[in-house]
């Protein structure tokens, strides 16, 4: 169960001691962390990128290539709201990899790099006065470490996580810390190193600090939802704006960080794009494609259409076929060739199944006859329902 | 009717096997399932009422096939079958003169001769496809016919007892079909 959340008072005169002033620290790093794990997702906040850099090492007088991998400086939050700061770029060590003797035999397996946080004792005062205690450490290092995985992914949703009312801190002690996954590396067994990076490993990848939120306002009438932390010219954005009675705009992003929409929709729902908008029908509209198709081929829908689209109380399928037999090719140069059309259909998959017969009035009776495949005219019509509108 | 032409043609030899054309969105980009479905039924194939099997229809799986939009060229509508894609996404007509002019079986050989001075000229990618009464035993196979050579060896995998078809596609030569 969790405990009701505690804060110290102070009053005239009081004797502080050591709890009083920790409880205050304690009360403060609670509250960051309560915010941290309620009111946003746990991950990367910035940085914490993997980067490499080629080496080559000699091994039986032939060069080996591999890599050094370097974590780079950032900010995570994890599952239990505690901040992780790595404040400068750190080399990720071989021997901490090798000892952990998690590697198969696989060259190409990938495993998983992960950080957690880690209090750690700072250094003694180098000088102080009173009895023999006040020699302890009066500072606490918000550390960090990078361990390794073994090639199984595991579910980091799945980690012990916080009471209601707890701070930071895990239960469990350092075994028990949060892991943020940072991505992934691969090893060689037979030199020790690392010999490339991968952001990601079976879909899964880094993942980066989010918002929790039932409403996002705006403080004054415009709100900007855009894809970069920076303006950056050419990327989407979505703008909802006031002015005009009201208006969602989607486009791309100026300069000067003004979208240019190529999407518009006003409160009295007027809509304006200038590309093509599919996937839905107007009412009551009528689409047509048309053509020559041979035997065996599917006869395509019209422009903008889907499948999915046509059915059963969905819009409704005409399809139209005819042989086409004028300029058909004879079996052969030789004899007087008469075609019939034999078969002209479409089945279930719009499939044309389209047979021509050939007869040969060259002799009489006529005894060669031979049932070619043909082609065919198409038309296809798909008539949207004028009442239901027929969208999908 | 649209200048450009929708051909479905085996990607190996460049057989166009199906076409169509589209009065809109004419020069769309097409895709092979959505033409062919999962595979292209090819039926009343031969060339001759020696080789034709009226009951016989040939799957050429789509992953055989690929789609494309080429310049229309006169005859292709009414005769699709007696046209090949070149190397420059040009229809070509077949050379009259030659021909798949047989195909045997042998264990799980299939030798596949070609008649024709021209065709024999140079090396040539061979595909064939073959039916079995066990549908699970149909099978694609594919091989290159040797420029020296009016023949050439295609390996299959062991087929069922029974009658077989064998549809026979020589790059650039007028494809037939054959009972094994």
């Amino acid at each position: 169960m969790s405990d009701s959340v505690e804060r110290p008072v102070f009053s005239e005169g009081q004797v502080l001691g050591a709890a009083d002033l920790n409880l205050a620290v304690e009360h403060g790093r609670g509250v960051a962390a309560r915010h941290e794990r309620y009111l946003h997702t746990w991950g990367i906040a910035w940085g914490l990128g993997l980067t490499t850099k080629d080496k080559e090492v000699e091994v039986s007088g032939a060069p080996v290539k591999y890599v050094e991998v370097t974590l780079s400086p950032g900010v995570a939050i994890d599952g239990r709201g505690r901040e992780i700061v790595v404040p400068e770029k750190r080399r990720l060590s071989e021997d901490d990899f090798d000892q952990l003797n998690v590697a198969v035999q696989d060259a190409d397996a990938l495993y998983p790099v992960y950080l957690r946080g880690l209090d750690e004792a700072g250094p003694a005062p180098a000088f102080s006065t009173g009895d023999c205690a006040s020699a302890q450490s009066t500072r606490t290092v918000e550390g960090y470490d990078v361990s390794f995985g073994g090639p199984e992914l595991t579910d980091l949703d799945d980690q012990a996580g916080a009471e209601v009312s707890d701070g930071p801190d895990s239960a469990g002690g350092e075994e028990d810390a949060w892991l943020v996954l940072l991505g992934f590396v691969k090893w060689d067994k037979a030199i020790n190193k690392f010999t490339a990076v991968e952001v990601t490993a079976l879909g899964v990848g880094p993942r980066y600090a989010g918002v929790l939120a039932d409403v996002v306002a705006a403080r004054n009438g415009k709100l900007l939802l855009r894809t970069r932390a920076s303006n950056q010219s050419d990327k989407p954005a979505l703008v909802i704006d006031e002015e005009e009675g009201g208006s969602l705009k989607f486009g791309l992003l100026n300069a000067s960080g003004v979208v240019t929409p190529v999407l518009t929709v006003t409160a009295s729902g007027d809509v304006t794009a200038t590309g093509k908008i599919q996937g839905a029908f107007d009412p009551g509209s009528v689409y047509v494609q048309s053509g020559v198709a041979s035997d065996g081929m599917i006869v395509p829908l019209p422009a903008g259409v889907k499948a999915d689209q046509v059915g059963p109380g969905k819009a409704a399928l005409h399809i139209q076929v005819t042989p086409r037999l004028a300029g058909a090719t004879p079996p052969s140069n030789s004899g007087v060739w008469g075609a019939f059309p034999l078969e002209c259909s479409v089945d279930s998959e719009r499939r044309v199944r389209c047979l021509v017969r050939w007869v040969n009035f060259g002799a009489a009776p006529p005894t060669d006859i031979q049932d070619l495949p043909g082609v065919c005219d198409y038309s296809v019509t798909v008539a949207v329902p004028a009442s239901e509108g027929g969208t999908t | 009717m649209s200048e450009k032409i929708t051909v479905l043609y085996v990607e190996q030899t460049g057989h166009v096997l199906a076409v169509l054309t589209r009065a809109a969105d004419a020069e769309a980009e097409p895709v092979v399932e959505e033409l062919a479905g999962e595979a292209l039924p090819v039926r009343r194939f031969g060339l001759t009422t020696a080789t034709w099997f009226p009951t016989v229809e040939f799957l050429v799986p789509a992953s055989e096939l690929k789609a494309k939009n080429v310049d229309l060229k006169p005859g292709v509508v009414e005769n699709p079958r007696g046209f090949y894609l070149d190397e420059n996404d040009e229809l070509q007509p077949f050379d009259a003169t030659t021909s798949v002019f047989s195909a045997t079986l042998s264990g799980t050989q299939v030798t596949v001769t070609v008649a024709g001075a021209t065709a024999i000229a140079a090396e040539a990618d061979v595909l064939i496809h073959i039916t079995d009464p066990n549908p699970a035993n149909a099978q694609t196979q594919t091989a290159v016919k040797a420029a020296a050579s009016t023949t050439v060896v295609v390996n299959i995998s062991p087929l069922s007892a029974g009658t077989h078809h064998v549809l026979t596609l020589v790059a650039k030569v007028r494809p037939n079909a054959f009972q094994l």
